[in-house]
């Protein structure tokens, strides 16, 4: 008996642990700062595209001012580490309870509108965010940026030792650590009721309405979680940089989250892991050509949205489907 | 109060800086409505916002930019060439952008249309560089009017703007092609079934309405200069008008576009510049909390 | 068994000059069926909006198991247990049959943010008994083997049984379907017939609008037929087929006898 239950558990989570074990096992071979600092990019980015893709693929909300949830939650922790000298596990719990409070009010303005409006509503905000924060030079130091964010605290460990920030492997354990821990909370939440509330109001508003489901309590219900784990990338980020400008809110970077999500594939969960951590790569490693990366970009995003609308992940369930109808025949 | 019955000094100098203000919101409320107009026209036909609109805005003002500069031509042909060009681009757009994605969910036109921003911005940016380009001097002739300065470029713009408003009305309400616009825009499979050539609409629609974009992008250059980004701000306030307006309706784009630039006008000038966008952006959110599809608007 | 489940009272509704709704007033017994016929444009379907609270009603009150419902919001509706199809059949046509039930069954389900993060003991006890649920369900609707299947691929009329099955998902006292028979043929009219008829008979009050005699005739103990937004005959089926005036309203005056 729990022997089937333990084989069960292990081949419905096989993609995890394969990740997860890879995820372990990278530093052992790879110890080039170069190729670290792309790993670590990599998992930052990948956590705010998982956490778009939950608005938007899993609920089918067009919300585009996630890159201004990203620059809150990655202000906030990097003030909150300068400028009150909190501690960086203290700072990011505080500015992921900002982000979300944020994303509250916000939250609550836009989803007066529905569709196009919604998408531009959203933007908007994200505009005015970046705005604020470049002006509001008191706080945020507007355009010079905030310099010299440390490191996460380090964590005191038994016999006076303690786990300490300041080596690329440790960085990349703690990202990769969230990565994986947010991985999981969102599956969990979508293979849940919850989840399934937002499946019907990504399909039909109006039949979820019917079906006695509350769509705005469920749509400001995926925006508060998306927007949280928005805020805790940016969170990461501030710490791992240790220097912000107002660009990283900036509308830019929600286009750039939003390609992820596309050329993973929306609406699956390895498909904004997939996007992030490809593009992450190769504009990271194209970073010294004069290369014009946007106009790659737009124009893979062109042809994805007409001729390959699901992304990556799209076109490997298709080719799946494919060969299992050729098998059964 | 701005006006006093003795014409002192400072009353004086404070009335003219108000209709120095003033001026430049219909300065700057006329190019908004040529944007915002042509992005209605659009969106009447398409059903959604182009949002690429930004982008061919921006790709007006740089063709326009390297006719008048590169190529030595004389400044209002510089700008037909660039319109007639970019009104050609408009159309392949539509032709192979948009229309394939007729059916398709709006997401799917709108993350189009964010690839097609990305690939004329950043194009632009390669082969322009990120400086902000001069216009070779033109029009900088100056009037004094009352204690006021006005160039001859700002009298150009809004005098072209009336002109181009007043021709597209013309054209809309007095032409046939006009009115089968207005048939396609009301209800597209009515239109169909009468025969009309509903591809053949869009594209005319298209052609009109980056056309009008890039002339707004030709006037304005010489006074806010040329560079990659342009389209952005100036998009954005498009949005703002066409939602505040209502999506489709040709009044609300030209009474949408002065209000908000004379809105940013005087705000920047009594307020603060930095923020007049969030003002805008302000204005723009209070009334869709209040009205959700816009002060005109149908559905 | 005699008690009033929905009753409606003086129900007015106005689109701008239209009057799509005028002075209407009836009631349905507690585990009855009744239908309500009448010619395109009578205004069934508004009625139903209006009662589900999708629309407003300009005047007049809806009273259901005594509470007045007048105002409230669809999901609000749907919570105190009355459950609806659409005529234009609606389902979620990317996810399969059996995610679909699920989906009805959220309203029931407590569903808390916590206690599915932690995959508490009561979030575990939820699945299952919604699990057991929708195959319940399945089951009655007749589309058990369908169950992996997308939504989306069934033939319209399994998509029908799959929209009333959602429907019954929400533990509904009152089901009202709109045209559950559009679009259907012949032998496939008789199943969904039995099917209804199955639904009666667990309790639930079934309100029906139809075009199909067949089916608004032989199925429900009472029939009400608009016309133009008026009710102009209510009773039993076999009465209400003889009435002039519903003869008049469906094939017009010449037809009177």
């Amino acid at each position: 008996m729990r022997q089937t239950k333990f084989s069960n558990f292990i081949s419905r989570n096989l993609a995890y642990i394969i990740f997860i074990i890879v995820v372990a096992t990278i530093p052992f071979f790879v110890s080039s700062r170069f190729y670290m600092h792309i790993l670590i990019m990599c998992g930052i980015w990948g956590i705010a595209a998982a956490s778009m893709n939950l608005i938007m693929g899993y609920t089918g909300q067009v919300n585009l001012a996630h890159g201004a949830f990203f620059g809150i939650g990655a202000y906030s922790t990097g003030l909150l580490m300068l400028k009150l000298g909190i501690n960086f596990w203290l700072a990011l719990i505080m500015a992921c309870s900002i982000t979300v409070a944020i994303g509250f009010f916000i939250g609550l303005l836009a989803f007066r509108t529905k569709g196009s409006y919604y998408a531009i509503g959203t933007m908007c905000f994200n505009v005015i965010v970046t705005v604020i924060i470049e002006n509001w030079e008191g706080l945020t130091e507007g355009v010079r940026g905030l310099l010299g964010i440390p490191r996460p605290t380090p964590i005191p460990f038994p016999f006076g030792k303690e786990i300490n920030f300041t080596t690329m492997t440790a960085n990349y354990y703690l990202v990769f650590s969230f990565l994986i821990l947010t991985l999981l909370i969102i599956r969990r939440i979508v293979n849940s009721m919850i989840g399934r509330s937002f499946l019907a109001v990504r399909g039909n508003e109006e039949l979820a309405e019917s079906l006695g489901i509350n769509t705005l309590f469920t749509k400001l219900q995926s925006f508060l979680i998306s927007v949280f784990f928005a805020g805790l990338s940016g969170g990461l980020y501030a710490s791992y940089i240790g220097f912000l400008s107002p660009e990283i809110s900036d509308y830019h970077v929600t286009f750039e989250i939003l390609i992820y999500c596309l050329i993973g594939g929306l609406g699956t969960m390895a498909g904004p892991i997939i996007g992030a951590f490809s593009l992450t790569v190769i504009s990271e490693l194209l970073h010294g050509m004069a290369f014009p990366r946007l106009v790659a970009y737009g124009f893979l995003l062109i042809i994805i949205v007409i001729f390959l609308r699901g992304g990556i992940m799209g076109g490997v369930h298709l080719l799946a489907a494919n060969l299992f109808l050729k098998a059964r025949k | 109060m701005l006006y006093t019955k003795n014409f002192n000094g400072k009353d004086d100098a404070e009335m003219a800086l108000f209709i120095q203000q003033v001026l430049n919101g219909i300065m700057l409320g006329s190019i908004y409505s040529l944007v915002a107009l042509g992005l209605t026209l659009e969106y009447g036909i398409l059903h959604i916002p182009n949002f690429a609109h930004g982008a061919l805005y921006m790709a007006g003002a740089y063709l326009t930019f390297l006719l008048a500069t590169q190529m030595g031509f004389n400044y209002w042909l510089a700008m037909m060439l660039a319109m007639i060009a970019l009104a050609a681009i408009g159309v392949l757009v539509e032709r192979l952008v948009y229309r394939p994605l007729i059916k398709e969910s709006p997401l799917n036109s709108f993350i189009a249309a964010i690839g097609l921003i990305f690939i004329f911005v950043d194009g632009a940016l390669h082969i322009f560089g990120p400086d902000f380009k001069r216009f070779p001097p033109v029009h900088y002739e100056a009037f004094q009017v009352m204690g006021l300065t006005i160039t001859l470029q700002r009298i150009i713009i809004i005098t072209v703007t009336i002109l181009l408003i007043i021709l597209l009305q013309l054209f809309i309400k007095k032409t046939t092609i006009g009115a089968t616009i207005e048939a396609t825009a009301q209800d597209r499979e009515g239109a169909l079934l009468m025969g009309i050539s509903v591809n053949r609409v869009r594209m005319i629609v298209f052609a009109l309405g980056t056309g009008l974009a890039s002339i707004a992008a030709a006037l304005i250059s010489p006074i806010h200069l040329v560079y990659p980004g342009m389209g952005g701000p100036v998009i954005l306030k498009a949005f703002v008008i066409i939602i505040l307006g209502g999506m489709g309706s040709i009044p609300g784009a030209i009474i949408g576009g002065f209000i908000l630039g004379l809105v940013e006008s005087l705000s920047g000038g009594y307020i603060s510049t930095a923020y007049n966008e969030v003002f805008s952006f302000g204005v723009l959110v209070t009334v869709l909390a209040i009205r959700p599809t816009g002060l005109f608007g149908a559905k | 068994m005699n008690r009033k489940i929905l009753e409606v009272e003086g129900l007015c509704k106005d689109f701008g000059g239209l009057r799509a709704i005028a002075d209407l007033s009836f009631y349905v017994k507690e585990g009855e069926i009744f239908s309500i016929i009448g010619p395109n444009g009578s205004g069934k379907t508004t009625l139903f909006n209006v009662i589900t609270g999708f629309l407003a009603p300009t005047k007049g009150k809806i009273t259901f198991k005594g509470e007045d419902i007048s105002h409230l919001k669809p999901f609000t509706i749907a919570q105190k247990g009355i459950a609806r199809t659409f005529q234009i059949t609606s389902i979620f046509g990317r996810e399969t049959v059996l995610e679909n039930i699920k989906i009805g069954c959220r309203l029931r389900a407590k569903a808390p943010l916590l206690g599915t993060l932690i995959n508490s003991r009561s979030f575990q006890e939820e699945e299952k008994i919604a699990q057991e649920k929708a195959a319940d369900i399945l089951n009655f609707i007749g589309l058990t083997e369908k169950r992996n299947v997308l939504a989306s691929t069934l033939t319209q009329e399994a998509q029908k049984r799959l929209s009333i099955g959602m429907a019954l998902a929400t533990e509904p006292c009152l089901l009202l379907l709109d045209e559950p028979t559009g679009g259907v043929n012949l032998k496939e009219i008789n199943d969904l017939i039995s099917l209804i008829a199955r639904i009666n008979d667990q309790g639930i009050t079934i309100v029906l609008i139809e075009h199909k005699m067949k089916v608004a005739m032989e199925l429900p103990q009472r029939v009400m037929v608009l016309s133009y937004g008026q009710k102009i005959a209510e009773g039993k089926p076999a009465d209400v087929g003889k009435d002039r005036r519903v003869i008049e309203a469906y094939l017009g005056k010449s037809y009177v006898a």
